[in-house]
């Protein structure tokens, strides 16, 4: 197996395991502290997420899991075009690039509207 | 203490995980419509579609993990349909926020009988090519490629499911790719087209981390029970069931979208 298929092997693999146990720990948190309430409103603002999860909240660990299974696929795009660049095949890079690239600027264009 | 709410909620997720695993369908397609039919009155729809396309990425990461490392997965293919798939998730992203939560139920409605008709017309399981060697071939029509599989994504973005049920059967029939190689390579694909649409949703506030979790702990959970018990299952009744399951709910959200009750709303 060529080097760009292992390691996006690695990361999806890992990834989803990492979220996953994070998922797993702050549902079964949740699930078991008599304190905790229901937080049904939209997911925290990301610079509010380190100092929530330094506070103990449940919540926060389970929004980093989703947070980790959200970037997973797009460090496996990082993988692969970097893989590719290092095997000096550019075409292949660029796919990547662009789709990585596609997807951080309609993100961009929809926080900023 | 909320352990029973978060119970429902994983139970939820692991019945469309293995359900839709078993189909290989992903667990999406019926979680979403469950969501809206069952928690409509308090879980806003893009809410409903944004915790799909996460099921769709739980369920695609850790399954083409596995796929890559055996040498299914086209990668070049995958990444360069992938262009397609993310600009098309990304369009049905931000077409939902123009429609009402009726029409996308309508639309949703429609997909679903489309699916259960393919899912009737589709040979069973056994029927399939389930050879363990892959054969040479040749990738042909890369632009019919491209441009089914933009539709396929605004689908993803648009009802929070995968594009599987177009993307193989396009590789397979279309574009000469062993149908091993087309599945595992849509479900790769799956999982950066859902990304795409899910991070628009996330950064529009419609992703509810309490529901959204323990209903994605759920759908994992299920899809390794039903890709376990896939080969032990008779794929006729499981196909029979589906077929049901779908036309049931397709029923249902047309019935929610003309203002009738349905199990956990009021109607409108």
């Amino acid at each position: 197996m060529s080097r760009a298929p292992r390691g996006i092997a690695f990361v999806l693999r890992w990834g989803s395991y990492l979220s996953a146990a994070l998922l797993a720990v702050g549902v079964a948190w949740v699930a078991t502290a008599a304190d905790v309430p229901i937080q049904a409103g939209p997911a925290m603002p990301l610079r509010a997420l380190a100092g929530q999860l330094a506070d103990r909240n449940p919540y926060a660990l389970m929004q980093l899991g989703l947070l980790v299974m959200l970037a997973t696929p797009l460090l496996r795009l990082v993988i692969a075009g970097a893989a590719f660049a290092r095997q000096r095949d550019w075409r292949a890079a660029l796919i990547p690039v662009g789709v990585l690239a596609l997807i951080l600027l309609s993100v961009f264009l929809v926080r900023t509207r | 203490m909320l352990g029973p709410f978060l119970l429902v909620l994983i139970g939820l997720g692991v019945v469309a995980g293995f359900f839709g695993s078993l189909l290989g369908m992903g667990g999406s397609i019926l979680l979403v419509p469950m969501l809206i039919l069952l928690m409509g009155d308090f879980l806003p729809i893009q809410a409903a579609i944004a915790t799909g396309l996460v099921c769709v990425i739980a369920s695609s990461s850790s399954a083409a993990g596995v796929y890559v490392r055996r040498g299914w997965v086209d990668v070049r293919l995958g990444m360069l349909l992938e262009l397609g798939t993310v600009a098309g998730a990304i369009t049905g992203a931000l077409v939902v926020t123009l429609l009402s939560a009726t029409a996308v139920e309508v639309v949703f409605g429609i997909f679903l009988l489309g699916a259960a008709v393919l899912m009737g017309l589709r040979p069973p399981r056994e029927a399939e090519e389930v050879a363990d060697t892959i054969p040479d071939y040749r990738v042909r029509n890369y632009r019919l490629g491209l441009g089914i599989c933009t539709l396929a994504g605004s689908v993803s973005g648009l009802l929070g499911i995968g594009g599987g049920p177009v993307q193989v059967p396009l590789m397979y029939l279309g574009m000469g790719v062993p149908l091993k190689i087309a599945a595992a390579t849509s479900n790769f694909i799956m999982g950066v087209t859902a990304a795409a649409g899910a991070l628009l949703y996330y950064g529009r506030g419609d992703v509810v981390v309490a529901v959204t979790a323990p209903l994605v702990l759920g759908v994992f959970a299920g899809a390794q029970l039903g890709s376990r018990l896939a080969r032990r299952v008779p794929s006729r009744v499981v196909q029979a069931l589906l077929i049901l399951i779908l036309l049931g709910l397709a029923l249902l959200l047309f019935a929610e979208a003309a203002g009738y009750a349905t199990p956990g709303r009021g109607g409108r």
